[in-house]
């Protein structure tokens, strides 16, 4: 797949390309000159070095350079968005670091630092790769922005932040309190809560002819100061050109389709592109074909980076899958494909063009 | 340990025996792995040491062990095993809990990552309060075989009590993070 990629993008051509799942996912945008934002980072479980898949990306791409990356992107801290990232953060030092309030908060350090004692008994408690980041961050006085609410980070094209929203801020920052460790408590494993997701900064980049919206893993809440509907209403006060292309929010799980995010951030039938989820049990892990559906009846287009079937079965010794089998233990390989769907807008085709590698597929 | 009162010869074999018993139960009491390599207590040796018995063979001291069958001495094989963590706890109703295994040993399944599914039922009750997220374990899937010949294979989940967390560490680690928060150039 890595040879077969061609030619990097023009200076004039923008490009949005989705990997996943590998183990995470990663959204990697030419936003036109040579300058590429990423957002999330996955990591190629095919690759014996398990190294970071959009790190490999952008140099197959000639993106070698300190300055070619102007922002990474951390949407929100799980495990399945942020390994490799300090790779990523290694390899561009000129890249602003952009991230939700509570990353650069004392509490989530806190959080982080406690997590980390012992880390050789935890294996990195989870907590190694945004460590990592945030050592890199601290030596080279890297510039670090706060994603907050209708933040623009940059004007040409102009990348605006619409999540989280102060509710969401909060929950997540509760939960850090709540869990920081206390002294006589045993070690353990950091891990992120399903309300992290809420925490996702979902971010709009706006070109003059086109625009793309990054859902991170945003989700919908009944609440509507929370989530989707938090992000509609604030894009409508504040008025954003309706994208026509997207990748679609936490691996198009039905818990975070919003009527509100296709009604009125997307144009009608915008093209979809979905990074499945790789942890799980296969039957339940989103999309699911119901998810599909449901996404190619809103879409023009729907291309999906890799299918949970090409997932790797792992080969257990006939007795000891029999042993666990009666004990009703199941398991499932944590080791997906990863592919990737490239689109790219050409000034004379004034289109997205849609390129699937690897084990990506259209949809419709 | 069982109550029962069983008789057995001293011999090098049931000796070895039995302190394989006991680090069993030490390893249990302190949340290591008990079984980790071939241990062979041979169904032959068993059964010669009951024909001794049965005969009573002269020269041979035979006085009875408190808690000792010598029935269940057995020919253990580890056949698998995964080193995980906890990541959810099922509700009360439909006991399981799910789980990142790393595999460590067995045919195919070394180094690989897998998410799991466990029945809350395979933890020993005095395991069970560790059953909670980030707490780690060792799944084991281990073929026995007792001294009657018979052989069986069964999986066993042992949890790991790790050492506790120190005011001193936890106060080091906050000036870290205040230090850090200090030190960040956002702009």
């Amino acid at each position: 797949m890595w040879s077969d990629l061609g030619r990097p993008p023009a200076d004039n051509e923008y490009e949005v390309t989705v990997l996943g799942p590998g183990y995470g996912e990663s959204v990697v945008v030419h936003l036109g000159q040579g300058q590429w934002l990423v957002a999330d980072s996955c990591v190629d479980t095919e690759d014996p070095l398990r190294g970071s898949a959009p790190l490999r990306y952008l140099r197959t791409m000639g993106a070698t350079s300190q300055q070619a990356v102007r922002y990474i992107v951390a949407s929100h801290w799980d495990d399945d968005h942020v390994r490799g990232l300090d790779a990523v953060v290694d390899a561009y030092p000129k890249a602003r670091f952009v991230a939700s309030q509570i990353f650069n908060e004392h509490r989530f350090h806190e959080f982080v630092e406690a997590m980390a004692v012992g880390s050789q008994a935890t294996n990195g408690a989870n907590v190694r790769t945004i460590r990592n980041v945030y050592r890199l961050i601290l030596e080279r006085r890297q510039p670090v922005m706060h994603a907050i609410v209708s933040r623009e980070l940059h004007s040409h094209p102009r990348i605006r932040c619409w999540s989280p929203s102060d509710l969401d801020h909060q929950d997540f920052a509760q939960f850090l309190l709540s869990h920081i460790p206390i002294a006589g408590q045993s070690m353990r494993k950091a891990l992120a809560p399903p309300s992290a997701n809420l925490s996702s900064v979902v971010v709009s980049i706006e070109w003059p002819e086109t625009s793309v919206l990054l859902g991170a893993d945003m989700l919908h809440s009944s609440d509507d100061r929370r989530g989707w509907a938090a992000i509609a209403r604030e894009c409508e006060r504040l008025g954003v050109v309706r994208s026509d292309l997207v990748k679609i929010p936490h691996h198009g799980s039905e818990n975070a389709h919003s009527d509100w995010m296709w009604d009125r951030l997307l144009t009608r039938y915008p093209i979809s592109v979905v990074a499945p989820f790789g942890r799980g049990r296969i039957d339940s892990r989103p999309p699911t074909s119901a998810d599909i559906r449901r996404i190619r009846g809103l879409s023009e287009r729907v291309a999906v980076t890799a299918r949970h079937s090409a997932s790797r079965k792992i080969q257990k010794d006939p007795a000891v899958a029999r042993c666990l089998r009666e004990g009703a233990i199941t398991m499932t390989s944590r080791t997906s494909p990863l592919g990737l769907v490239r689109h790219r807008w050409s000034p004379s085709d004034s289109k997205w063009t849609t390129e699937l590698f690897g084990p990506a597929y259209r949809a419709k | 340990m069982s109550a029962q009162v069983s008789t057995a010869m001293i011999s090098p074999i049931s000796e070895k025996a039995l302190s394989e018993a006991e680090h069993r139960d030490d390893a249990r009491l302190w949340g290591r792995q008990p079984v980790n390599s071939f241990r062979a207590a041979p169904p032959a040796n068993t059964a010669t040491d009951d024909r001794l018995r049965q005969s009573g063979s002269a020269g041979v001291l035979e006085f009875p062990i408190q808690g000792y069958d010598p029935a269940a001495r057995v020919a253990q094989e580890l056949l698998a095993e995964w080193h995980g963590y906890v990541t959810r706890v099922g509700p009360a109703d439909n006991p399981w809990f799910s789980a990142v295994l790393t595999g460590k040993k067995g045919v195919g399944v070394v180094g690989e990552e897998e998410d799991a599914q466990i029945p809350i039922d395979d933890v020993s009750e005095f395991d069970r309060e560790l059953v909670s997220p980030g707490n780690f374990f060792t799944l084991s899937v281990i073929r026995e075989v007792r001294s009657d010949g018979q052989p069986r294979r069964y999986t066993q989940v042992v949890f790991r009590r790790l050492p506790a967390y120190q005011n001193r560490d936890l106060e080091a680690a906050a000036e870290r993070a205040r230090q850090i928060t200090s030190m960040l150039n956002v702009v």
